[in-house]
């Protein structure tokens, strides 16, 4: 069976998504791969689930939302925007995009009263939050919902989206993925900010954006993976 | 006792007006940004469907 790793081998090779990422190269990275489960929020989301029962994602929609969610975020102003995973193959991704947007990089644990208690040390008074997955960045977004701070979430076929603003539909349990989910998102803000223009290249490429893993984080994310098919 | 009101904001999906010291999100449409878009506690809990009244833009 096809796992969130993998990629699938449609799309045009002529296509351009942006500057040096054809269509093909840009399914090539799982960014429409979902699950095995589907949530009734997320199924506007979707196109026809394959043989094999796994649902995908319709990419012309994560596109847009991307492109959506860019607009958000630079009209907000990337420096008014906590970016938040709390997963380890999250970390690079939502590095690279909060170094290149100037938005504040929040990974790992969130600690409780990053937004709610104006007396914790590491408290952030922001405007928007986005995530990178609500299935496991849960704290972040019962804050944002005490404080009504907007969010936006990168979600997979099977995630709820309560509490959630605005919806980028995608794999966001892919390493590959999530780093080009980022990587076009860094790119919509600056492009929205008229920092970078259409056919201009960002600093980094897909690849700076992906975190590597040892052979040891892969067991472990091999061992995890089960949890997609409650 | 002098009669006052207030005019509260409306949630964008149920068009219920949203109570002061509620859990609701506020925030511009995020694809044109030209008109505020409120969802109150509930809708945003129960991820409800909002548009918005300039572009058509629909949310979450
Ligand atoms: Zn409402
Ligand atoms: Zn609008």
């Amino acid at each position: 069976m096809m796992s969130s790793q993998d990629g699938d081998d449609a799309g045009s090779e002529e296509k351009m998504v942006v500057p040096l990422l054809s269509e093909k190269a840009l399914l090539a990275t799982g960014i429409r791969i979902g699950t095995q489960v589907r949530t009734k929020s997320m199924e506007q989301f979707t196109t026809r689930p394959r043989p094999d029962g796994l649902h995908l994602l319709d990419y012309s929609k994560t596109l847009h939302r991307i492109d959506v969610a860019g607009k958000f975020i630079s009209f907000v102003g990337p420096q008014n925007v906590v970016v938040y995973t709390s997963r380890d193959y999250g970390k690079v991704p939502v590095e690279k995009f909060c170094e290149l947007t100037q938005a504040i990089p929040v990974v790992g644990r969130f600690m409780p009263g990053t937004l709610t208690n104006p007396l914790f040390p590491g408290h952030l008074d922001v405007e928007l939050i986005v995530v990178a997955d609500p299935a496991s960045d849960t704290q972040a977004i019962v804050e944002a919902a005490n404080m009504g701070t907007p969010v936006i979430a990168v979600c997979d076929t099977d995630n709820i989206t309560d509490d959630v603003d605005l919806v980028i539909p995608g794999n966001n349990r892919g390493r590959r993925s999530l780093a080009t989910i980022f990587y076009l998102l860094a790119r919509s803000v600056l492009t929205h900010s008229s920092l970078l223009t259409g056919d201009q290249q960002l600093k980094y490429t897909i690849d700076d954006f992906e975190t590597k893993m040892t052979e040891a984080d892969v067991e472990e994310e091999e061992e995890e993976r089960p949890r997609r098919f409650r | 006792m002098p009669q006052r009101s207030v005019s509260l904001p409306v949630c964008t999906s149920c068009n219920r007006p949203v109570m002061p010291g509620e859990k609701a999100s506020k925030f511009h449409c995020p694809s044109c940004q030209q008109v505020a878009v409120w969802r109150c506690e509930k809708c945003r809990k129960f991820s409800r469907r909002y548009k918005c009244v300039n572009c058509g833009f629909e949310g979450p």
